[in-house]
């Protein structure tokens, strides 16, 4: 059975939104990674507004260097079950349900 | 009437996408922090030994005071909250309209 080169996949709502949030997590890893190695890179006496090659030799390194500890730190972090479950969810309170046993309200 | 605490009413998958969300915040946090701490050599992209033994450092540390905050957020709210009373938020009860100097009006007895 050949299928259209058009089609996609059936792709769930639920798959939708993980994949929303994988994009939203690289893009959050790109912005911090930015300010991080312009952070470290930064040659602070401001003498020229272009980037010497200093600086750019540093950035070429701090973000192959980036890349690598977020790899890195990553395996760590999915190694268990406890560590994931531990950073995925806050401290949410015990899941009881409160009765709100006054009825007055009620006429 | 009931109120309920968390989201009882959420299907899984949302439960799913909610922890993964969470996860990710965490996770690039994370990343973030221990490189701003660990990674000072730039002379070379490469990690070094000595960086790789301050990323598991970081990494413990981190998840370890994760946990004691966790725990002692959750006792401090345990020790003060009545029954009935939505967690972070505080009470509307008469008694402690008078008292709104933040903290002191979740403790037991007020100021």
């Amino acid at each position: 059975m050949m299928t259209s080169p058009n089609t996609m996949p059936d792709v769930s709502d639920a798959q939708m939104k993980i994949l929303t949030h994988m994009e939203e997590m690289v893009v959050d890893t790109f912005n911090r990674m930015r300010l991080t190695c312009a952070t470290k890179c930064t040659n602070k006496k401001f003498d020229v507004s272009d980037v010497i090659k200093q600086e750019a030799v540093c950035i070429d390194r701090c973000v192959a260097k980036y890349m690598e500890f977020h790899d890195l730190i990553g395996k760590r972090l999915s190694r268990d079950k406890d560590t994931y479950d531990l950073l995925s969810n806050p401290p949410v309170f015990e899941k009881t349900e409160v009765e709100n046993s006054t009825s007055d309200n009620v006429r | 009437m009931s109120v309920s605490i968390t989201g009882l009413d959420q299907q899984p998958e949302d439960i799913d996408s909610k922890t993964f969300r969470e996860f990710a915040k965490s996770y690039n946090k994370i990343s973030e922090q221990c490189f701003m701490d660990c990674a000072n050599d730039f002379t070379t992209s490469e990690v070094r030994r000595k960086e790789d033994t301050c990323i598991n450092n970081c990494l413990s540390k981190y998840l370890d005071m994760t946990r004691r905050v966790a725990m002692r957020f959750q006792e401090y709210h345990m020790m003060v909250m009545e029954p009935g009373q939505t967690p972070g938020i505080p009470s509307t009860s008469s008694e402690n309209q008078s008292n709104k100097s933040g903290l002191s009006s979740y403790l037991p007895g007020g100021s």
